[in-house]
């Protein structure tokens, strides 16, 4: 049933598409809106979770996730089968957040997690996930993931969030795939940081 | 105590549950984006295909049939502007000039283009002979095309009702006080001789002008009218609150051959009218300033 422009995804009921996302984006680029339908609601929710936790800020989120949207619209006669929709949908709200951190402060310098590599040399039973409680646990690794910093942060969600891999988190971000497993590497070392401290 | 190696935690990351981090990550909150802007997005997404899906090509040649539509009108209407001009150019020349009175400005004339004007000398001789024919003053331009042409052309409208004379230009009124010789007589009878003959005997003045303009005496029933008339003359001039332009004798010759107009200005000349002749001359000089003034002329220019 495609749904009116006033009316809310969420009380949609379940529609059972096998198409895949690429299929479906060339439908609604061919004018079939219940394909965008079906693409939201698979995307909508780790879309916007990718983006909060980037962006910490849930008007940051709102904004930057509604302009994604906005842009694949726009766009959607220039989408090829031949790239993955995931990857292309997240490559505009990378380049969007990007853009938001450019223009929020200075990027945090990576120097500061090598102290955090010196110091991380905790004995495997004194691991605090052992013995915080999981209220405490996701506290923990919520700010963890606030204070890591930028770009780490953003190639960690890809991998946590969105569960992309190094060729696709490199293809997301424009980074190598080594400078990617340098970014993942000095995240788990700051999270793992947050827990043992 | 162990110690953790970054590269054994990376790789555990990369399995397919994420490392030891991944199931704690998926029990974070899962918040999704608010209603308001699911309903913005889907709102946009049905816009943008509705907005132009296939309509695109619709008005694409919607607008270009629009376009083509208005080049035609344009052109059609430019066309009947200009048939319309002509039609009143040729048919109506007297009407025109009646309106142009009205309306206090000279109307404007296609300026002729001379023939190759030919040297001053013989320029000169053949003006000299214009002048010397008797009854020189030849129909003007528009009237010979239109005895030319005779064919099936609407009617020239009646001519204007006798309306009382307009005052003559500022300009030509200050240069005007030089009476003729021979218009003295009249002149001092009939203050408003001139003007009413510009408004009533417009006509007239084509098939006469010795008559009217060129110093005929006063006949008694002109003079029994007169009175009559200069009143409606002076209304008249009350009403309107800017001089119109120039005696129709002036109008009349701007409507002449060029050498014809010299010819007429040598021969107003000759007859002790000089300042009509000089008034004439200017004239002729600003719709025709490239031609070259035989030196009997030129020297009525200073």
């Amino acid at each position: 049933m495609p749904m009116t422009p006033g009316a809310d995804c969420l009380t949609l009921m379940p529609m059972g598409d096998e198409r895949t996302d690429e299929e479906l984006m060339l439908a609604y680029a061919g004018g079939d809106m219940l394909a965008f339908e079906m693409l939201y609601r698979r995307h909508r929710g780790t879309l916007y979770r990718f983006l909060l936790r980037s962006l910490r800020l849930r008007a940051d989120a709102d904004e930057v996730f509604q302009e994604t949207w906005s842009r694949a619209i726009a766009a959607r006669a220039r989408y090829r089968a031949d790239a993955k929709f995931t990857t292309w949908l997240l490559q505009i709200a990378h380049n969007l957040v990007i853009d938001r951190f450019r223009r929020a402060r200075p990027q945090a310098s990576e120097e500061e997690a090598d102290t955090v590599f010196r110091n991380l040399d905790a004995p495997e039973e004194d691991r605090p996930d052992h013995v915080l409680s999981e209220f405490e646990q996701r506290r923990r690794l919520q700010l963890a993931l606030e204070e890591l910093p930028e770009e780490q942060r953003v190639t960690f969600l890809l991998r946590m969030e969105n569960g992309l891999g190094l060729e696709e988190i490199s293809e997301v971000t424009g980074a190598g795939r080594e400078t990617v497993k340098s970014r993942l590497r000095y995240a788990l070392a700051r999270v793992r940081a947050r827990f043992e401290s | 105590m162990s110690r953790h190696d970054p590269e054994r935690d990376l790789n555990r990351l990369l399995d397919a549950d994420r490392g030891e981090y991944g199931a704690l990550y998926q029990r974070l909150s899962r918040t999704e984006p608010p209603r308001r802007i699911d309903r913005a997005v889907l709102g946009e997404a049905s816009r943008a295909i509705r907005g132009n899906h296939r309509p695109a090509r619709a008005q694409r040649w919607l607008i270009g049939l629009g376009s083509a539509a208005g080049v035609v009108l344009a052109a059609g209407i430019a066309w009947q502007v200009g048939q319309q001009v002509r039609t009143q150019q040729v048919v109506a020349p007297v009407a025109e000039d009646a309106r142009a009175r009205d309306s206090g400005f000279i109307p404007v004339q296609p300026i002729i283009v001379p023939a190759e004007p030919s040297s001053t000398g013989a320029m000169s001789a053949r003006i000299e002979e214009l002048a010397a024919q008797p009854g020189a003053k030849t129909e003007p331009v528009v009237a010979k095309a239109r005895a030319a042409a005779p064919v099936a052309r609407p009617q020239a409208p009646p001519p204007a009702p006798a309306l009382p004379a307009p005052p003559a230009p500022a300009m030509a009124r200050e240069e005007t006080p030089l009476p003729d010789v021979r218009d003295t007589a009249t002149a001092e009878a009939f203050p408003e001789k001139s003007e009413r003959d510009d408004a009533t005997s417009a006509p007239q003045a084509k098939s006469a002008p010795a008559e009217s303009d060129m110093g005929g005496t006063a006949k008694p029933s002109e003079i029994r009218m007169g009175s009559e008339r200069e009143s409606d003359a002076r209304r008249t001039r009350a009403m309107s609150p800017q001089a119109p332009s120039g005696s129709v004798q002036l109008r009349n010759n701007m409507q002449l051959a060029p050498e014809v107009w010299l010819a007429e200005i040598v021969r107003l000349e000759r007859a002790g009218r000089r300042q009509q002749a000089i008034e004439n001359l200017r004239l002729f000089q600003r719709l025709h300033p490239d031609w070259e003034l035989p030196e009997s002329l030129r020297r009525l220019q200073e």
